[in-house]
């Protein structure tokens, strides 16, 4: 028995060692990076990823990046413990859409100082920085410039016969009639899951085409008026009339009608331009995913608004080295950087970054110039406030209450609003 | 027996079994599913071409492998030191009248009735507190408190069930009282360190929310929380999250396997615990 | 006990009160460590339930008003609804099925001891594991559950995605999870009755059901209140489960008052209110077990044996 006891202690202590044992830190300074992307995986942003993690670390000695990856809807919450903890990231990658959160919880830091270093030449982004000011601060900086898009299945709209929809008088007819027990015409993820960021990003672009704005001046949601009872409406018909939709989509999340557009299942969804390359990525899939402007509302001849959002990169509050962190960054938004993740189908945040000969001959840089043109012809950003994923939730239930509870979209979308503003005082 | 009637007993049988392995083997099948044949639909029963290429994948091109030594890590140390802490605890409430013993005895039953989730956020405060937030010690030392007001009651009743006249005998001829519970008790109450054993492990290796709220780097993730990893914004690949589903139930099924006949007792002590 | 005095090491005892030490090294580390990670977390909790705050920040003291905040407010409610049908529809199920199995498995079958390896095997998977894998069988695009209801019925279910299908669900898959420690106590408890009991009441022209109803139930009935209890609590507090099958939804349909604390303390940063909701829980625990102990009185309470 003495001996068993020392064996485990032994072993106790091996472990113990194990689990503490680090890298002896050289010269260089480690500098963490917090990002929704994978350096491993099948995504090819994962590749690109690597490779400027890799080229920034090689480019100097002073500094190594270590990348912690985050699952997409668990990242905002770590970085907000962990940086409460006094552990937070030194760089971090931030959805547009979450800023505002970031600056409340007081996660991030101001970039002024340092953008006022740039050269004008590298202030050449898409973006109108505004976008990305609180109070007069700047938060954060854009590499990637995303828009929505109309995704749709070649293989299964050739095979029905049908062309591309320009409104949705035609998706609801197209949708109809791709639809068989094996196929949904149309779909989004509109569950809860993700906080309705799912649902709110498929009906943002159509309640633009039917004239609504999401708040008011006082921000108060105004997802209630006509057109957000319009594209409700919509959703109902396509549901109960045309049948080009199922009910099933409530409880589908982002991820499950992606995976459904690469097996096939489902045949156009609304989804942004940042995840074509990923699902093309599937050998069944490949070019059969195709991409058009998000269709205007009803008969219109002018497809929707283009939303713009994009990933930004910022310096974490619990920073240790700023004067590395924002080295890391630079880079990140040079040229070469930008390049490597418009291969893996990434617009790219600069203006002169489309000026390489990549965006000339590659069939990939066809897209993002198309894209691109349907962001500058119909490009509109609204911020958005720091309680976003609210009005999100609130809208996934009202569309699940409309499509499975055959609630009235008005009602619905009322309660919804409702329950976003009485929370917001 | 009639023939009818065990006819029916067989096929009852069979239905349970059915229950309660048909999930698990649908998810195994699915490991091993070729990707196109994994999101097919009418979804297909059986793989045309078999392959692990979805393990291969999990376990050389993910931070799977790192979750599962971790997961280890955190459950050895873990289980190793409530172990020792309650076979301490449970001799001496088991064989020492003391004041407050009752006392102590209610309050170490109380603290089992506290639902994990109602201290978590201080457990977080705590763990950032005294720098433990992120390592894989701070989870360590939180399961262990988690497992010791079970393992005490479930020891402290092989405790009492050793007869007093081996104990006595054992004086006489000399033995001091450290030695004799080393030497002498603690090996009669191995099957009750083997049913706390298989309690315990299956208790930490399970738990989500304490490595989800504790640890925040990739290199300190266990495995529960590490499955989410295969659910990404490009989709959801069920292939290899099957693959890695079927990874992580390995070390508790191989645990389960050999420590069965345990289980019984130390569930019984479970129900003692609440 | 008077013998035992002398294991006491004489150097750190006290002269006269020789009673202590041994004891007092043996049981301090435990105690210790069960003190720092359960007790005073307890008292953390409350503190910060008397806190206004924002994200993880603490920021002034606001009294009661998260505890009134939370009785205003009729997701509480809604979610105790919850939690109650949750634990109620599960019990109603997981009840009588572990016990059929019980008896099942205590009757003489072909290769028992596997089979009954086979029907405890859910015992060891994760509340992630289960969650998962039957995500992936309930999938609405390449499920084989909603393919055989497609085929049988004609339509493909919105399973997950109505309110009441995945409350359904989630009791069925939450079913499957827990019944076997339930089959295994019963089990337990089964194979303690005495073969004669069964064969005389045969002999006195008792049928099946009544020598269930006579026989087995009247020695069962301890270990049953058992098994009742620890799946309540186990179903009232269950969070993983739930989070990662429906994560509360469709419609906060399946939002516990466990997943709430989670949702109200990490989803929308109120750890004050998330902290109250949590003693609520916890002293809801504590009357399910005083309950508990009453039922248990007139056994061991330390019959761990």
């Amino acid at each position: 028995m003495k001996h068993a006891f020392v064996r485990i202690a032994a072993a106790f202590a091996a472990l113990v060692m194990l689990g503490s044992a680090g890298p002896a830190a050289a010269q260089t300074r480690e500098l963490t990076f917090w990002t929704f992307l994978a350096t491993q995986g099948t995504d090819p942003r994962s590749t690109a990823l690597r490779n400027v993690v890799e080229s920034f670390n090689k480019s100097q000695s002073k500094y190594a990046v270590k990348v912690e990856s985050i699952n997409f809807a668990r990242l905002d919450n770590q970085v907000i413990q962990a940086t409460a903890a006094g552990q937070g990231p030194d760089v971090l990658n931030v959805y547009s859409d979450q800023l505002p959160m970031h600056v409340a919880a007081k996660t991030i830091v101001p970039l002024d100082a340092r953008y006022a270093t740039l050269p004008a030449a590298q202030k050449d982004f898409v973006f109108d920085l505004d976008f990305f000011r609180f109070d007069g601060a700047l938060m954060a900086l854009p590499w990637e410039t995303r828009v929505w898009l109309l995704w749709y299945r070649k293989d299964l709209l050739d095979k029905a016969g049908q062309k591309v929809p320009a409104n949705t008088d035609e998706l609801q007819q197209v949708a109809a009639k791709i639809s068989t027990d094996q196929v949904m015409g149309y779909g989004f993820g509109a569950s809860t899951a993700a906080l309705g960021a799912g649902a709110m990003e498929a009906f943002i672009p159509f309640f633009w085409s039917a004239g609504g704005t999401l708040f008011d001046a006082k921000g108060n949601a105004t997802i209630n008026s006509d057109a957000g009872v319009r594209v409700l409406s919509l959703y109902r018909d396509m549901v109960e009339k045309t049948k080009g939709m199922r009910a099933t989509v409530s409880g589908m999340s982002v991820e499950d009608g992606m995976t459904a557009v690469r097996a096939g299942s489902l045949a156009m969804t609304t989804m942004g331009s940042f995840r074509v390359g990923a699902a093309r990525n599937a050998a069944a899939t490949g070019r059969n995913l195709q991409t058009a402007p998000v269709p205007g509302i009803g008969a219109s001849a002018k497809p929707a608004p283009a939303r713009l959002a994009g990933q930004t990169l910022t310096i974490g509050a619990n920073c240790k080295d700023p004067d590395g962190a924002w080295a890391f960054i630079q880079h990140y938004l040079s040229p070469a950087s930008q390049l490597e993740f418009a291969k893996a189908g990434v617009m790219p945040s600069r203006q002169s970054s489309y000026a390489d000969r990549f965006f000339k001959e590659d069939p990939v840089a066809k897209d993002l110039l198309a894209w691109s043109d349907y962001a500058k012809q119909h490009g509109r950003m609204e911020k958005t406030p720091k309680d976003f994923s609210k009005l999100s939730e609130e809208l996934a239930k009202a569309i699940q209450k409309v499509l499975v509870q055959g609630a009235n979209p008005k009602a619905a979308l009322d309660e919804a609003a409702a329950a976003y503003n009485a929370q917001r005082s | 027996m009639t023939p009818g009637r065990n006819a029916a007993m067989i096929g009852l049988t069979l239905a349970a079994c059915v229950f309660a392995a048909g999930p698990l083997v649908w998810g195994l099948l699915t490991s091993i599913k070729p990707a196109t044949q994994v999101v097919a639909y009418p979804p297909q029963l059986l793989p045309t071409s078999p392959s692990l290429e979805h393990y291969a994948t999990v376990w050389q091109q993910s931070n799977f492998p790192v979750y599962f030594r971790n997961s280890l890590i955190v459950t050895a140390v873990s289980v190793a030191t409530s172990l020792a802490l309650a076979v301490h605890a449970a001799y001496a409430l088991a064989r020492f009248d003391f004041r407050g013993k009752s006392a102590l005895m209610f309050a170490i039953l109380a603290t089992s009735m506290i639902p994990g989730i109602a201290i978590l956020v201080p457990l977080y405060n705590l763990s950032v507190k005294t720098g433990l937030y992120n390592s894989l010690a701070g989870m360590v030392i939180v399961y262990t408190a988690w497992n010791v007001p079970l393992l005490v009651w479930l020891l402290k009743g092989f405790f009492e069930k050793v007869p007093r006249e081996l104990e006595e005998a054992a004086q006489i001829d000399g033995c001091g009282p450290f030695r004799l519970f080393y030497l002498i008790v603690l090996p009669i109450a191995r099957p009750g360190l083997l049913a706390g054993a298989i309690m315990a492990m299956m208790a930490v290796w399970n738990d989500f929310l304490i490595g989800y709220t504790l640890a925040v780097s990739d290199q300190k993730r266990l495995v529960p929380y590490g499955l989410y990893a295969f659910i990404s914004n490009i989709g959801i690949d069920w292939g290899q999250l099957m693959a890695a589903t079927v990874l992580a139930l390995i070390p508790v099924i191989f645990a389960f396997l050999i420590m069965q006949k345990w289980l019984v007792q130390g569930l019984m002590a479970g129900a003692v615990k609440g | 006990m008077s013998t035992m005095v002398a294991f006491a090491s004489a150097d750190s005892a006290p002269p006269g009160g020789a009673r202590l030490p041994l004891p007092v090294v043996f049981l301090a580390p435990a105690v210790a460590i069960v003190f720092l990670v359960s007790i005073y977390p307890v008292f953390d909790a409350l503190g910060l339930s008397l806190f206004r705050t924002r994200y993880a920040e603490k920021l002034e003291f606001v009294g009661l008003a998260n505890y009134v905040a939370l009785w205003n407010d009729p997701a509480t409610w809604s979610a105790a609804v919850h939690s109650l049908v949750y634990a109620a529809a599960s019990l109603a199920l997981a009840i009588p099925l572990s016990l059929g199995l019980a008896l099942l498995l205590d009757a003489k079958l072909p290769m028992r001891s596997t089979v009954r390896t086979f029907v405890i095997l859910p015992w060891v998977m994760s509340q992630t594991v289960v969650a998962l894998l039957w995500a992936w069988i309930l999938n609405a695009d390449f499920g084989p559950v909603v393919w055989a209801i497609h085929q049988t019925t004609g339509s493909r279910p919105a399973m997950l995605a109505s309110p009441i299908g995945a409350m359904v669900a989630l009791v069925v898959v939450n079913v499957w999870a827990s019944y076997p420690q339930a089959t295994l106590l019963l089990l337990a408890a089964v194979q303690t009755i005495p073969k004669e009991l069964h064969e005389s009441a045969h002999v006195d022209g008792a049928n099946a059901f009544q020598r269930f109803r006579y026989v087995t139930f009247p020695q069962i009935k301890p270990t049953l209140a058992v098994v009742l209890i620890q799946l309540t609590l186990l179903y009232f507090n269950m969070v993983t489960l739930i989070f990662t099958l429906t994560g509360g939804g469709p419609l906060a349909s399946t939002e516990t008052l466990a997943v709430r604390v989670l949702k109200v303390s990490f989803e929308d940063w109120n750890i004050g209110r998330g902290a109250a909701l949590g003693l609520v829980i916890t002293v809801v625990n504590f009357a399910f077990s005083a309950f508990y102990v009453r039922v248990l009185k007139p056994s061991d309470p330390g019959g761990a044996s």
